[in-house]
């Protein structure tokens, strides 16, 4: 069987009826903060797909991940609706593919600066506006700060990376010198 | 000290960084959501292919096995707690290969090239050759013509091998079946000292590290390491790594082929990589089968067993061969060949399982082993009634082929005879004649471990034993007269075992080994 055609049907259909109920930004948090806690709270999407859990459990869990109180009608609805369909062990993917599938029809791009020390907030509306003009799109920033790049900076922009972090370039020079 | 390598000095690396263009790219990237069992699900890597190789945040590679809709499947070529949830995974663009040249000769080497027998780096030039490559097509090939002699009786006597054969050695465990491998191997050893090498790849599949251990010792004690390579994939290596050790293998022996020369891949076992194999897919969740081995495990064998082949001998064909590595295609010549035994474990003699059936099928025939046999001292345990050859007899001596042309049929017969006289009926004089020759070849027949013979002692000595010269010599000394004889042949004509070797057999020949037999049997005579 073929997983993966799961979540990006399911995504769609959510997408579609956020759509037409004008709650498709509202989902697009939801959805974003629901895969960002599977990623982080181990042991969630063993939870999910555990079949001797309870169904009210499983939607306690999924509520709360998906941001609590704060989740919109359309999300409740949906993930009451994944429940009744058992397919609550595909939940992170079908919210990673509802975020991807937003950030497309809305031409966003999720763009992430990393580097060894803080960066003064000029510089991290330079990149943006350098993708920004670049891309003709708009950008989600964040930043990260790790020491271990040394110096430089690493640019993410969706599934693409621009590494010129110090760290980076010795990497290079070292597959290059051929050690 | 610490060691300092020529590739260090200051001038060479000045060099290397003048050449070392500082290009700022965009790379690919994705993030790891999930790792489990040597496999990880990626999130992201849009553009990434099958079978390329791609390079986990900590340095530790992986290769694309799963394209799915909403995730990558990658297997782990390297420990699974090296590789954590949220991990970025780059792609390398480049397709899973193997760094494959003369430097491995000698080498005990993993699955990425990279040596485990702590003897430093591989040195000289290297290639890159593509762990997954097709198999040369149709106009590339030439049938076999070319005997590749394992120095058993048994096997160049009855079931001869041709370069670019796929044999199968299949039996139950403890049946000797590495050491009919093994024993091959050391019998190229003439060939490399006479300037014709046949390179040897052992690739040896979810064993026992000490089981390594010692077969490279005996290898290294028999002097046959110099031109052998073994490539190991233990037990305690990653599946991925076990069902790919085979694949790097003979990315090995095609670098030698594709450059004219001959190579012996030995895969010991396919099972175990069939069931490693099973293991990498049940996880990536494909829909299991028989036995619960997914829908390719066939297509896992055939193009891997494909790959032997024996080349054309025409250069300038040879040379615009399909799927050539870019690595080596100034340096292709044609006449190479990849001969592969290919080894099967049983359980309880069953043939008929899964596994054992495909491979049968895929390959050019079978060497099959018994534990009845092993058991009763009959070495190497070989069952000549279901053991084949397909191809390889064109590739026979003339004059193997002649002195062994009934061989195969008399030990048929004899078995069946032998059975019935197990009910102790009464035989008459034709069948008792029939059941004493048989009786006389196996012992012929039998051989010890590391004692291959060449070509010229073959045919030698299967000639008495077809020719029923043995017939006065009881059948628990035969094997002393095998000694005897073939003393005598080398001290009294090393001329007539030289013209055997070479294939030639004429009435002068075969007088001088009819009178020798006669006259040494004499002396046996009870």
């Amino acid at each position: 069987m073929n997983h993966g055609k799961i979540s990006i049907r399911y995504a769609r259909a959510l997408y579609e009826y956020a759509l037409e109920h004008q709650e498709d930004k509202a989902v697009y948090a939801d959805m974003q903060m629901l895969a960002r806690t599977a990623a982080e709270v181990k042991g969630m999407t063993v939870f999910l797909a555990n079949p001797a859990a309870g169904r009210q459990d499983k939607l306690n869990l999924l509520q709360e991940a998906s941001g609590g109180k704060k989740t919109c009608a359309t999300t409740r609805h949906f993930l009451e609706f994944v429940l009744d369909k058992n397919r609550e062990s595909s939940m992170q993917m079908i919210a990673l593919m509802y975020a991807k599938l937003y950030r497309e029809k809305n031409h966003i791009r999720l763009g992430q600066v990393t580097s060894a020390a803080e960066l003064p907030a000029r510089t991290l509306d330079k990149i943006s506006a350098f993708i920004r003009d670049n891309y003709h799109v708009s950008v989600e920033m964040s930043t990260r700060i790790d020491p271990a790049i040394i110096g430089g900076f690493i640019l993410d922009i969706d599934d693409n990376r621009f590494d010129a972090s110090i760290s980076g370039q010795l990497q290079k020079l070292n597959n290059y010198a051929g050690h | 000290m610490p060691d300092i390598k020529p590739s260090e000095i200051s001038n060479v690396l000045k060099m290397q960084l003048d050449g070392f263009k500082q290009k700022l790219e965009f790379e690919e990237i994705g993030k790891v959501l999930q790792v489990s069992d040597g496999v990880a699900r990626v999130f992201g890597l849009e553009k990434v292919q099958s079978n390329e190789l791609v390079e986990f945040e900590g340095g530790t590679m992986g290769v694309v096995l799963n394209l799915e809709e909403d995730n990558v499947g990658v297997v782990l070529l390297g420990p699974t707690e090296s590789v954590k949830e949220g991990f970025t995974v780059k792609r390398t663009k480049r397709i899973a290969s193997i760094m494959a040249g003369e430097g491995m000769l000698g080498r005990v080497i993993n699955v990425l090239g990279e040596p485990i027998d702590g003897k430093g780096p591989i040195g000289g030039e290297t290639f890159e050759m593509p762990l997954e490559r097709k198999a040369p097509g149709v106009i590339f090939r030439q049938p076999v013509n070319e005997p590749l002699q394992t120095g058993l009786k048994a096997i160049d006597a009855m079931i001869p091998i041709g370069r670019g054969q796929r044999e199968l050695i299949i039996g139950d465990r403890q049946t000797g079946k590495t050491a009919i491998a093994i024993d091959t191997i050391i019998n190229q050893k003439k060939a490399f000292q006479d300037g014709k090498p046949i390179y040897c790849i052992y690739v040896g599949i979810g064993q026992k590290g000490s089981t390594i251990a010692n077969l490279v010792q005996t290898l290294e004690e028999h002097g046959a390491m110099d031109y052998t390579i073994v490539l190991s994939a233990t037990a305690s290596n990653p599946a991925a790594m076990q069902f790919y050790a085979p694949y790097a293998g003979v990315a090995i022996a095609e670098y030698f082929r594709d450059t004219g020369r001959h190579a012996l891949i030995i895969y010991d076992d396919l099972s175990k990589q069939a069931v490693a194999y099973r293991e990498v897919s049940l996880i990536l969740r494909r829909p299991p089968g028989r036995e619960a081995y997914p829908g390719d495990i066939f297509y896992l064998h055939s193009r891997l067993l494909e790959r032997a082949a024996k080349i054309i001998s025409n250069d300038r064909v040879a040379r615009r061969m399909n799927d050539l590595p870019d690595s080596i295609k100034d340096k292709v010549k044609g006449g190479g060949s990849i001969t592969a035994l290919p080894i099967i474990e049983t359980k309880a003699g069953d043939v008929s399982a899964y596994i054992p059936t495909n491979v049968i099928s895929i390959t050019d025939g079978q060497i099959f082993l018994e534990s009845g046999l092993f058991n009763a001292g009959v070495r190497p345990a070989i069952n000549v009634g279901i053991s084949v050859s397909r191809v390889g007899g064109n590739a026979q001596i003339k004059s193997m082929k002649k002195v062994a042309g009934t061989l195969k049929l008399d030990q048929a017969q004899y078995r069946e005879l032998e059975a019935f006289t197990k009910f102790g009926s009464e035989i008459d004089a034709a069948t008792q004649s029939v059941l004493d020759k048989g009786a006389r070849n196996v012992e012929i027949l039998k051989q010890g471990q590391y004692a291959p013979l060449t070509a010229a002692q073959l045919v030698a000595i299967i000639y008495c034993g077809t020719n029923g010269l043995l017939n006065d010599v009881p059948v628990a000394r035969v094997s002393e007269f095998e000694r005897q004889f073939l003393d005598l042949m080398g001290v009294k004509h090393p001329d007539v075992l030289e013209q055997l070797g070479q294939g030639v057999y004429n009435d002068t020949l075969t007088d001088v080994l009819r009178k020798e037999a006669e006259t040494l049997a004499a002396t046996f005579k009870q």
